[in-house]
């Protein structure tokens, strides 16, 4: 409302100047061109002035919200404890996971290979006697391969680790961030600030896992694949 | 391709070493070392006369990317085979790799045939270039 008003009495203004230059009346224009320049900028001030008053009255309310001082304080703090815990708990549970795989395939490959001995010993005897034997040996070495190939599934299952616990960093680093600058809004209050853009996160270059799609996001082997035939691999 | 090869495997997280490392001897490859990331890995590759480098992109102090840019601008290392794994999965990323000189990129979670076939793939191009 108050810039149509003003917009208005430009308009009425400019009509004057136009009528007092078309009849020579410099001086007249003269303090025409300056009322129509003071009008435009006080305007601006009392806007200015304005936004400025908000401003500092939504910082006076946060100084007396409470729950706002008791998430910087204690809940992030909170939560970025969790998710470290997260971290260790699922990096210790892979570890032991690889451990214990890295310990059976030697034994699994040893019991495929005894069994393949055992039976060239054997068909040096009668087969008769040995037929049970024989079929024990087959069931030996075929599970016994197929306990192999299960235990690089397991190997290949704990990847989810290293997955997870990239997102999982990166909040916790995102959640450090917030409560760093919660802590000084809270203490800095009443004081506007001074409007500096927040420093760059460190230039970095890599985003971590996708967690969702994205037009940008080349989730498949296979498409990766297909953009580096396209640039010449 | 030389089974015996040594390789340098680059990932900040002990796990996915592990993996790689697992893997890479189901495939007949015994003869790999571990760095945790870039900064570790390039005193490491110029010390170590290694013969093939898996890399990952994310990682701290040293980025993967940063490190396949070193090699390739090094001119005892240049020539080293660099395989990229990791979960940085933007186009504009795996054109930035291509770009900086890796020989082969996969995207996590991958499978044992995907690492088997771009290994295989990598010496096979540098074979018929030889």
């Amino acid at each position: 409302m108050a810039q149509t008003a003003v917009q208005m009495d430009s308009l009425a203004l400019a009509r004057r100047l136009v009528d007092a230059i078309e009849a020579g009346d410099s001086n007249h224009a003269d303090d025409l061109i300056k009322a129509l320049h003071d009008g435009r900028f006080d305007a601006l001030y009392q806007e200015i002035g304005k936004l400025t008053r908000d401003v500092h009255d939504t910082f006076a309310n946060l100084t007396g919200d409470e729950r706002l001082m008791s998430l910087a304080q204690h809940q992030m703090p909170d939560a970025r404890e969790r998710l470290r815990y997260v971290v260790e708990k699922t990096e210790e549970a892979a570890d032991r996971t690889l451990t214990a795989v890295e310990n059976m395939i030697p034994m699994s490959d040893n019991m495929v290979q005894q069994a393949g001995a055992l039976r060239t010993a054997l068909n040096s005897e009668r087969a008769d006697v040995h037929t049970q034997m024989h079929a024990f040996l087959d069931v030996v070495e075929s599970d016994g391969r197929k306990l192999r190939s299960s235990l690089s599934d397991v190997l290949m299952a704990q990847e989810y680790q290293d997955l997870t616990g990239q997102v999982i960093k990166r909040t916790i680093d995102l959640v450090g961030q917030v409560e760093e600058k919660l802590v000084e809004l809270v203490s800095a209050c009443g004081v506007v600030a001074s409007g500096a853009a927040p420093p760059a996160v460190s230039g970095a270059t890599s985003f971590g896992p996708a967690v969702r799609e994205d037009d940008n996001i080349i989730g498949r082997q296979a498409d990766v694949d297909e953009l580096l035939a396209n640039l010449g691999f | 391709m030389d089974k015996g090869m040594k390789i340098l495997v680059v990932d900040d997280f002990s796990t996915m070493r592990r993996i790689i490392r697992n893997l890479l001897r189901d495939l007949g490859f015994n003869n790999a070392e571990e760095a945790d990331d870039g900064a570790t890995a390039l005193p490491m590759l110029k010390t170590g006369k290694f013969d093939f480098l898996i890399t990952d992109w994310n990682m701290p102090i040293m980025e993967g990317i940063d490190l396949v840019r070193a090699i390739r601008a090094d001119a005892d290392l240049r020539e080293l085979p660099i395989l990229m794994v990791t979960a940085e999965a933007r186009r504009e990323q795996i054109v930035a790799a291509a770009e900086a000189g890796v020989n082969g990129y996969i995207v996590k979670p991958f499978t044992a045939q995907t690492l088997e076939q771009k290994i295989a793939k990598i010496f096979e191009r540098l074979g018929a270039a030889a």
